[in-house]
C-alpha cells in the first residue's frame, strides 16, 4: 500500500523535526519545506495528498498558501493550518479561503496524527 | 631698551605649541592599533557570536530527531527499534557530558514545550529529568547571580519538575524581588497545594500584577480544588488578606460573611473596598449597618463602594440614611453616587430636576379624587400600535377585542374602577396626553377613588406639587378591554384588560398560561391592576406577577367516572403497541367470530391483509392449538385469524399474518416442538381485545408477555445428573502407597532424566497398577526431556548459539549506566567474561562512542586470545602421549622428583578425563572447540592478538607451566 504523501510547511526546525518524526511513524510520506517559497516549488512539481502548514511563515504566509492551492492550483486537496495566532479572525479568514482544519499551538501531534487521517478518510 | 627688545625679536603674544611629532607619530600608531585592535575584536566577537549559533543550530538539528526518538518511543517497539533507542540514549548520554550540549538540549525542550501540548508534553517533561537535566537546573539555584537563579526557578518551573518544589519555596521570602516573585509562581504551579503554602508564608507585598499572574496559574491547573480562603483573612500579611478577598469573590466562596463585615473595619482602604466588592457580590444584607457605621471615616472611594453595596443589598428601611447622604455630603461623586443609590432601591422616587422648563403648557390639571397618570415615553403606545395589538388578541383569541377611545365613549366608568395607586398601574396601560384636549374631556374620561398626589409627563418635582387638578388640560385614555369569554380548547376564559396589554408587547406572550375562568366575573368591572408606572426593564418579571389573577376552577378538567371508564379512545392511533392475544378466550370466541363472516368490512380487511404480502412474519404468540391449526384449512385459518380482530382495523395490526398460507407449516411445527407442554397448547395466535378498553387491554399484553416467559421455558429438558454424582469418590491409599505417591510427586516437580534409572527401579519393585501407570508416565515425561537433550547436542554450537535466547549479562548491565561504568564492564569482562561476551564485544565495535568503541576492540583482543587459549587448554586436557606435549619436562624437575610421570598423567586423567563408568546414559557432546567453530566478524578474527597483553586469573602452577614455552618462543620471535 502506497504511503500518502503529505507536505508539512513549517519555520520552526523544533517542532517541524518532531512533526515529521511522529507523521512518518504514523505511516505517511512527509516532505517538509521551512518557508513558503520552497512550499510553492514543491507544488509546481508535486501535489501532495494533504498540506500541513503554518501560517506565519517567510516569503508566503500559511493563508496565501490556502488561496494559491484552492485558486491557482484548482485542488482541493486537505489543507491542515497550524498556527499559535489561533484567534478567531485568523481561523474564520482560514476556513474562508478553504483550509478544511485548524490546530492552535500547542499542538499534540497525536491528535495531529488523528487529524490528517480523518481528513484524508473525508477525501 | 624694551621697546628696541621688542622691534627686534619680536615678543609674539600667541605663541604656536612646540609640536613634538613623535609624540603625534606615537599617538597616531598607538589609535591605529586600537581601532585595529577594536575592529578586530568586533570581527572576532561577531564570529564567535555567530560561530555559536551556527553550533547551536546544527547542534539543535542533530539533537533534535533524538528527541524526537525518545519522545515517541514506544515499548512495544520492535527490535531494531528498541536497538535504536537504547544506541540513541547511550549516544546522548555521551553528547550530554558536554556542558554546552546540555545547554543545548535543555533550550531544545523547553522550546519544544510551547510547541507540543498532550502526552508527548508529558513525555517532554518525563525525559527532561531522565536525562538528568534538572540537576543543571538545581545547580543554579545555588548561584550568587539573582538571575541564575530566577533562570533556575523558571526552568523548573517549566519542566514540571515536582521534586524541586521543597527547594523553591524557600526563595518565597527572597530579598530579590524577583527571584521571590518567580519563587511565588513556581510554588503555586508544582503542587496544588503550593497556594496554601505561597498564603502562609509569604511576607512580602503581592504586587497585582502578580496576583493576577497567580490566579491565573491557579485557574489553569488541572483538578485545582481551592482552599477555603477565608482561612487567610486572618493573615498578618495585609496583601494576603487583600489576595484572599479576591479569591473569595473569584470563586464564590460565601462562607466568611462574619469575616467579611469584620474586614470592612479594616485600615486599609484597599481591604475594605474589596469587602464591600465581596458583601455585594454575596449580598450580605446583614453587612448594611457596618456598612453605615463605617461611612463617615471612608475615603471617597470606599463611600461610593459603600454606597453601591446598600444600593444593591439595601431595603427601603435605607431610604433615610441615603437621603441624609445625598442632602449632607458636600463630596459631588459621593452625593450623587447616594441618589443614585436611593433610585435604585426605590425608583422614581427622586425625579429629575436640573434643566426642566418651567412652563404652564406643561402643568396637567388633576381634579381631586381623580387619578394623576404618568405618561412618559417609555409607557407611551401610539393609537396605531393598540390597535394591531387588538387585532392579535383578536387573532389568538378569536373574540373580537374592544378598543376603547375614552375620548369618545363616556362608559369608561361602568367599564373601569381604579381602586389602586397610580405608581401601580400596567406601564403598559396606554394614556395619551393631549394639551389641546380639554380639561372636561379630561375629567370625563377617567374617575380614580384614590387620591394621587402626582404627577404628569415631563413635570418637574416642584410643578408636581403646584399641579392642580384642573390644570391638567387633557388626558386620552385608551385601553383594550375584551369583554367576552374566550373559550379555548374546551375551556372557558376570559381576557382581561391587562391581559390584552401584555399582548400589545410583542416580547411577551402568556399564552403557555392557564386560562382562568370565574362564573362570578362576567362583568365589566374591570379593574386595573396595581402597577408601577415607571417600572424599568429589568423588571418585568416582578410587574408580571402583579397581574391580578384571579383563579376559578376549571370545570371541564373534572368530569364523571363514567367519562373515564369510556374513554374516547381511537385504538388506531395505538398501533406502535404489539399485538395482544388474550389466550383463554381465543377459543371461544373463534366460533363467535365465524359469524361475522359476512361483514363486509372485515372482508375488505383480509384484502388488505393479503395485500400485505411482502410483509414479513410476526407472531407475537407462536402457541398455537394444534387441533385447531391441523383441522382447519389454510382458508379457515385466515378467515378466524381475521375475524378475531374484529374491532381494529389494519393499522392496528402493524406486522401481523401476511400470508396464512406460508405460515401454517411454520406454526405446526413449533407446535409440534412444544407440545410436550401441554398447558401452553390450547393457545392460539389471534388477537382478542377490547377496543374499548385500554386497561384491560395493556393487561391482555401483560398476560401475553407471561405466556411468552413460560414458553421460553418450553424447552427439552435434559436429564441432569444429580449433582452428588459429579463429585469424584476419594481414593483412601495405605502407607507404602502414600508414600510412593508423594515420592512420585516429588520426583515429578523436580526431577529430569537422571531419575529415570530410578523409577525403573521403581517400576520393577512395584505391585500396584496405579503407581506403576504413574512412574511410566515419568519415564516417559523424562525420556522425553532426554531426547530433546539429545536433539539439542547434537547440534553445532553455531546452531545452538542461534536458537538459545541471547542473554548477556554485561549487556543488560550496559543499558543502564554511564560511559564511566561501560568502561569498568568492559574492563570485567576480560577477567569474567568467556567467548560469550564476544558476540556483545562485536556490538559494541559499531558503538557511536569512540572511547567505548577503542576500549571494546582492546578487550575484545584480549578475551579471543584468552577464550584461544582456554581451548588450546582444554585440548591438552586429552591424555596425549608426553612426547606430544609442548612442554619441556625436564624444566618440571622437582615436580617430576617427587612424582613419576606415569604417576602423575594418572593422576591427571583421573581428575579430567571421565571414565566408562562415569559416563551418562545419554549422549552429551562436550564441544572444545565451540569458540573455534563460532562464526565471526571477519574484523573479529583478523584482530592481532599479542600474547604478552593476557592478564588471566588462570594462574594455576599447570597454567604456568603450559604457558610457559609459549612465552619462550614469544621472547625468541622477539
Amino acid at each position: 500500500m502506497t504511503k500518502k504523501r503529505l507536505l508539512l510547511a513549517e519555520d520552526d526546525e523544533l517542532l517541524a523535526s518532531l512533526l515529521n518524526f511522529r507523521l512518518k511513524k504514523g505511516g505517511y510520506d512527509v516532505s517538509h519545506r521551512a518557508n513558503g517559497k520552497e512550499v510553492k516549488e514543491y507544488l509546481a512539481g508535486t501535489m501532495p495528498d494533504i498540506i500541513v502548514s503554518d501560517i506565519m511563515m517567510p516569503y508566503f504566509s500559511g493563508m496565501e498558501l490556502i488561496a494559491y492551492v484552492r485558486k491557482e492550483l484548482n485542488s482541493q486537496i486537505p489543507i491542515i493550518i497550524i498556527s499559535s495566532a489561533g484567534n478567531e479572525e485568523n481561523v474564520l479568514n482560514a476556513f474562508e479561503l478553504g483550509a478544511n482544519d485548524f490546530i492552535s499551538k500547542p499542538v499534540s501531534p497525536s491528535e495531529l496524527l488523528v487529524r490528517v487521517a480523518r481528513e484524508l478518510n473525508k477525501n | 631698551m624694551l621697546d628696541t627688545y621688542g622691534t627686534y625679536n619680536g615678543v609674539a603674544f600667541i605663541t604656536a605649541p612646540k609640536i613634538n611629532t613623535d609624540v603625534l607619530w606615537a599617538l597616531s600608531i598607538f589609535f591605529i592599533v586600537l581601532a585595529v585592535i577594536y575592529f578586530l575584536s568586533v570581527f572576532f566577537f561577531r564570529n564567535r557570536i555567530s560561530g555559536t549559533a551556527r553550533l547551536t543550530r546544527q547542534s539543535k538539528k542533530e539533537l533534535s530527531p533524538m528527541i524526537s526518538e525518545f519522545l515517541f518511543y514506544e515499548e512495544d517497539a520492535n527490535k531494531d527499534e528498541k536497538s535504536n533507542y537504547i544506541s540513541l540514549k547511550i549516544e546522548i548520554r555521551e553528547l550530554l557530558k558536554n556542558d554546552f550540549n546540555r545547554k543545548i538540549l535543555v533550550e531544545v525542550l523547553l522550546d519544544l514545550r510551547k510547541d507540543v501540548s498532550g502526552d508527548t508534553q508529558t513525555r517532554l517533561f518525563a525525559l527532561y529529568q531522565d536525562l538528568g537535566l534538572e540537576k543543571d537546573a538545581f545547580e543554579k539555584l545555588k548561584s550568587w547571580h539573582w538571575e541564575v537563579v530566577s533562570k533556575g526557578i523558571l526552568e523548573l518551573t517549566q519542566m514540571q519538575v515536582v521534586s524541586a518544589y521543597s527547594f523553591i519555596t524557600k526563595f518565597i521570602n527572597h530579598k530579590t524581588g524577583t527571584i521571590r516573585k518567580q519563587a511565588e509562581i513556581a510554588t503555586v504551579t508544582l503542587k496544588p497545594e503550593g497556594i496554601n503554602y505561597f498564603l502562609d508564608t509569604t511576607r512580602y507585598k503581592i504586587s497585582e500584577w502578580q496576583q493576577l499572574k497567580l490566579l491565573d496559574v491557579i485557574r489553569n491547573q488541572d483538578g485545582f480544588e481551592p482552599p477555603r480562603f477565608r482561612m487567610w483573612l486572618t493573615s498578618k500579611n495585609k496583601h494576603v488578606v487583600l489576595f484572599s478577598l479576591r479569591l473569595i469573590k473569584y470563586y464564590n466562596q460565601n462562607d466568611a460573611n462574619a469575616s467579611l463585615i469584620e474586614l470592612l473595619k479594616h485600615k486599609d482602604n484597599q481591604i475594605k473596598q474589596e469587602a464591600i466588592s465581596c458583601i455585594k457580590e454575596f449580598y450580605v444584607a446583614e453587612a448594611i449597618p457596618t456598612l453605615k457605621s463605617i461611612f463617615k471615616k471612608s475615603n471617597t472611594y470606599s463611600k461610593i463602594a459603600v454606597l453601591g453595596a446598600i444600593a444593591e443589598i439595601g431595603s427601603h428601611d435605607d431610604l433615610g440614611f441615603l437621603n441624609e447622604i445625598e442632602k449632607g455630603e458636600s463630596d459631588f461623586l459621593v452625593s450623587s453616587k447616594a441618589l443614585l443609590a436611593i433610585n435604585t432601591i426605590d425608583p422614581e422616587s427622586v425625579m429629575p430636576s436640573e434643566g426642566i422648563e418651567v412652563s404652564k403648557e406643561y402643568v396637567a390639571e388633576i381634579k381631586e379624587g381623580q387619578i394623576k397618570l404618568d405618561t412618559t415615553e417609555n409607557i407611551e403606545i401610539e393609537l396605531p400600535q393598540v390597535s394591531a395589538a387588538a387585532k392579535e388578541i383578536e387573532e389568538k383569541t378569536g373574540v373580537p377585542a374592544i378598543v376603547k377611545d375614552f375620548k369618545e365613549e363616556d362608559t369608561v366608568e361602568e367599564s373601569i374602577s381604579v381602586d389602586s395607586a397610580p405608581e401601580e398601574l400596567p406601564n403598559d396601560v396606554h394614556f395619551n396626553t393631549s394639551i389641546e384636549q380639554s380639561e372636561e374631556e379630561a375629567t370625563e374620561q377617567i374617575i380614580v377613588n384614590t387620591e394621587v398626589p402626582e404627577i404628569t409627563e415631563n413635570k418637574t418635582v416642584e410643578e408636581k406639587e403646584d399641579c392642580e387638578p384642573e390644570q391638567i388640560e387633557a388626558l386620552q385614555v385608551t385601553e383594550i378591554i375584551v369583554v367576552d369569554p374566550v373559550v379555548v380548547s374546551g375551556i372557558s376564559t376570559k381576557i382581561r384588560s391587562p391581559e390584552a396589554e401584555i399582548f400589545s408587547e410583542p416580547s411577551l406572550r402568556f399564552d403557555f398560561l392557564p386560562l382562568v375562568t370565574n362564573d362570578n366575573t362576567h362583568t365589566t368591572n374591570h379593574t386595573i391592576p396595581k402597577y408601577k408606572p415607571m417600572a424599568d426593564s429589568e423588571n418585568t418579571s416582578r410587574d408580571i406577577k402583579k397581574i391580578e389573577v384571579e383563579f376559578d376552577e376549571i370545570n371541564s378538567i373534572i368530569q364523571s367516572d363514567a367519562t373515564i371508564d369510556k374513554p374516547d379512545f381511537d385504538v388506531s392511533k395505538i398501533d406502535f403497541l404489539p399485538i395482544v392475544v388474550e389466550e383463554q378466550k381465543v377459543e371461544n370466541e373463534l366460533p363467535e367470530s365465524s359469524t361475522l363472516d359476512e361483514n363486509e368490512d372485515l372482508q375488505g380487511l383480509i384484502n388488505e391483509i393479503n395485500e400485505l404480502n411482502f410483509l414479513p412474519i410476526v407472531m407475537d404468540n407462536e402457541v398455537v392449538d394444534e387441533q385447531h391449526v391441523v383441522d382447519t384449512t389454510p382458508e379457515e385459518v385466515e378467515t378466524k385469524n381475521t375475524n378475531s380482530i374484529d374491532g381494529y382495523t389494519l393499522s392496528d395490526f402493524e406486522v401481523q399474518f401476511e400470508d396464512t398460507k406460508n405460515s401454517i407449516p411454520e406454526v405446526k411445527e413449533e407446535k409440534e416442538e412444544i407440545s410436550e407442554e401441554p398447558s401452553n397448547t390450547n393457545q392460539v395466535g389471534p388477537v382478542v381485545n377490547d377496543s374499548q378498553d385500554v386497561i384491560s387491554w395493556l393487561m391482555a399484553e401483560n398476560e401475553l408477555r407471561e405466556n411468552e416467559l413460560e414458553n421460553d421455558k418450553v424447552e427439552p429438558i435434559k436429564p441432569i445428573k444429580p449433582f452428588a454424582d459429579l463429585i469424584p469418590e476419594p481414593i483412601y491409599y495405605n502407607e507404602h502407597e502414600a508414600y510412593m505417591m508423594g515420592l512420585l510427586d516429588d520426583l515429578e516437580e523436580m526431577g529430569d532424566h537422571r531419575e529415570i534409572p530410578l523409577l525403573q527401579e521403581l517400576l520393577a519393585e512395584e505391585n500396584q497398577s496405579f503407581i506403576k501407570d504413574r512412574i511410566s508416565s515419568l519415564i516417559e515425561q523424562f525420556s522425553y526431556t532426554q531426547k530433546t537433550i539429545k536433539q539439542t547436542s547434537s547440534k553445532t554450537p553455531v546452531e545452538r548459539e542461534l536458537e538459545m535466547p541471547t542473554f548477556n549479562v554485561f549487556a543488560d548491565l550496559f543499558k543502564n549506566v554511564d560511559t564511566e561504568s561501560k568502561l569498568l564492564l568492559l574492563d570485567e569482562i576480560v577477567s569474567v567474561g568467556d567467548e560469550k561476551e564476544i558476540t556483545f564485544l562485536d556490538g559494541l565495535l559499531g558503538d557511536s562512542n569512540l572511547e567505548i568503541r577503542a576500549k571494546a576492540q582492546e578487550v575484545l583482543k584480549l578475551l579471543v586470545e584468552k577464550v584461544s587459549r582456554k581451548t588450546e587448554f582444554e585440548k591438552d586436557l586429552i591424555p596425549r602421549p608426553v612426547g606430544e606435549l609442548p612442554i619441556d619436562l625436564s624444566i618440571l624437575e622437582p615436580f617430576i622428583e617427587t612424582k613419576s610421570k606415569k604417576e602423575y598423567f594418572k593422576t591427571k586423567k583421573t581428575a579430567f578425563v571421565p571414565r566408562a563408568s562415569d559416563t551418562l546414559d545419554f549422549d552429551f557432546v562436550l564441544e572444545d572447540t565451540e569458540v573455534l567453530d563460532k562464526k565471526y566478524d571477519k574484523k573479529v578474527l583478523d584482530i592481532q592478538v599479542e600474547a604478552n597483553e593476557i592478564s588471566s586469573n588462570d594462574n594455576s602452577f599447570l597454567t604456568n607451566i603450559i604457558d610457559f614455552p609459549k612465552k619462550l618462543i614469544g621472547k625468541f620471535n622477539g
